[in-house]
């Protein structure tokens, strides 16, 4: 499947869905408050941020070039049935 | 004073809706269900956000904690983040079948990739049995809201008022309008619930001595106990995160390209930044208030607490736009699906009105169940939303998985809804996994097991094998 960048499904995907799920199972039962704040919200909280932060590293790091050079590509193509 | 500031919220919600049809050609119904497939980033982000977060957010995030502690709160926030990741994966791809088919609804793109009538019905209905209860939830959700807020309308007016605002909303100029209001929903939104979190912290002095105090009288609700609990905590998880994918497809279809698209879902996780003032709030409810009726109250009850007069109206008037503008989308959708799906073959004017009429008719049915019989579809909602994760597969199908057929998606569905309706009212309970989840490995099972018999005849190649590589490929091939 050409459409998958193992890399870019690496970061994405795989950090933010192992992070969140084992962290919860990892830090689910703790009673430790980390800022005033029980564990295992404050680490669900982090990866909001860190979440944004994954999908732009996928994004500028492995994406992007193959978006944008498909989406140029296909002008291309719709151009040339024209002629 | 909060009623001043309730209704101006409101009027200025019409306002938004009717200058949306300025220059537009909302006639077209291409123009009036997905936007002509237009929107820029910011408005994408804007319309995403605003069919996200319902009423839902306010009402049932908070009473879950409320009721049930940590583990209700960690799923509900674990799931709508992860939720995010797959959009990022996924959604670009259903853009481009929308693109590549003229789709405008996910049985529109069943139907056009596999040329089948009757996968297009079942996965219509699959979608109609969702939309019910879920608009149900929003007319029960601001009666709650407005109730626990102290405005003093009975439930009857206020779902009949609802009604009608949310078919004004988009009679004109369809998806445009939420669209706009979105943009005041979503900051609204964001601002009531950090003003109540950043009250509830401060009345507590501080956000230690706030989980201080809940430790003191309820130490289990900060906590996700072992065992079933956790089970069901991460496989709900696992499941709502892909589940998502098939109930917010429809602004995906409005974005202006594949690119816009993927790179929304990249900041769409920041607006989550909201749900710490929420989880806080929810906290101070259970610390000060612990006797509550209805857990489903309990921001409400936060907020009445905390915020003098004019504030409330604030919180009301984002509750209110909350709940009204996820109806109009859902009307929308649903009349989409109706017009397209179920009668088919209609012309793109009869398609409009059959649009505008099926709004109508489902805004009218679904509040007239809340007022007369109110529980009957919030009983029905978590298998609702079990129904419509079944229709993933098909997704699937349509974007990666060549070897699924027609046949093979539709008896997979049908088994998958099946194994719902059996899991859940024989209340099997299978080592506390999320009984959805099991269901859509039935599914997935069935699907591959008859499309190995019935063997995929469609001509339409999945999504992503015009991807990357390939694309660039089939250029070199055609230049040289």
């Amino acid at each position: 499947m050409s459409y998958f960048n193992p890399r870019s499904i690496l970061v994405g995907l795989v950090i933010p869905f192992v992070a969140v799920v084992g962290g919860v199972v990892l830090l689910g039962r703790s009673e430790f408050l980390v800022a005033g704040i029980p564990i295992v919200y404050f680490w669900v909280f982090l990866w909001f941020v860190l979440t944004s932060v994954c999908l732009a590293a996928s994004w500028y790091l492995f994406d992007r070039g193959d978006f944008e050079g498909e989406g140029a590509s296909e002008e291309r193509r719709e151009g040339e049935r024209e002629v | 004073m909060a009623t001043i500031i309730f209704g101006m919220i409101i009027i200025a919600s019409l306002i938004l809706a009717f200058l949306a049809v300025r220059g537009r050609d909302v006639l077209n119904i291409e123009e009036y269900l997905v936007g002509g497939r237009a929107f820029t980033g910011v408005l994408l982000f804007f319309l995403a956000v605003g069919e996200i977060y319902s009423i839902g957010t306010m009402v049932g995030l908070p009473g879950g904690i409320y009721a049930e502690g940590a583990s209700y709160g960690i799923w509900f926030l674990g799931y709508i983040l992860l939720a995010y990741p797959v959009g990022y994966f996924l959604a670009p791809l259903i853009w481009r079948a929308g693109k590549r088919y003229g789709s405008m609804t996910v049985p529109d793109m069943f139907k056009s990739h596999y040329g089948s009538r009757s996968l297009e019905l079942v996965a219509a209905l699959t979608f109609f049995a969702f939309l019910l209860p879920w608009a149900q939830l929003q007319f029960a959700g601001l009666q709650v809201a407005l109730g626990a807020l102290g405005f003093n309308i009975s439930p009857t007016t206020a779902t009949a008022v609802a009604a009608v605002i949310a078919f004004a909303y988009i009679i004109l100029s369809g998806v445009r309008a939420p669209a706009n209001i979105s943009i005041l929903k979503d900051i609204l939104l964001f601002v009531a619930i950090v003003i109540i979190g950043v009250a509830a912290a401060t009345a507590a002095g501080g956000v230690s001595t706030l989980f201080g105090a809940v430790e003191q009288i309820n130490p289990s609700s900060l906590t996700i106990e072992g065992g079933q609990a956790m089970t069901f905590a991460l496989t709900t998880i696992v499941f709502q995160a892909l589940g998502f994918m098939t109930v917010t497809t429809a602004f995906i279809f409005t974005g202006r390209s594949e690119v816009t698209v993927k790179r929304t879902y990249i900041v769409m996780p920041l607006y989550m930044l909201m749900y710490p003032f929420l989880v806080f709030a929810a906290y101070y409810a259970l610390s000060t208030a612990p006797n509550l009726d209805q857990p489903n109250t309990a921001l409400f009850a936060a907020a009445v607490q905390l915020l003098p007069d004019w504030l409330i109206g604030l919180v009301a008037g984002a509750a209110a736009l909350s709940g009204l503008l996820i109806l109009a989308v859902l009307s929308l959708t649903l009349g989409a699906t109706l017009s397209r799906n179920i009668t088919p073959g209609l012309s793109d004017t009869s398609q409009r009105r059959l649009t505008q009429v099926t709004v109508a008719v489902y805004l009218i049915v679904t509040a007239a169940l809340t007022i007369l019989a109110p529980t009957l579809m919030l009983d029905l909602i978590a298998i609702a939303y079990y129904f419509v994760t079944q229709t993933l597969v098909g997704l699937f199908g349509v974007l990666f998985v060549r070897q699924f057929s027609a046949p093979g998606l539709v008896t997979g569905l049908i088994a998958g809804n099946v194994a719902v309706l059996v899991l859940h009212f024989s209340q099997t309970n299978i080592a506390g996994i999320n009984v959805g989840l099991i269901a859509l490995l039935v599914n997935f099972l069935v699907t591959i097991a008859v499309s190995a018999v019935a063997k995929n005849r469609s001509s339409h190649a999945p999504m992503a094998a015009f991807g990357r590589a390939e694309s660039r490929q089939q250029v070199e091939k055609s230049t040289t």
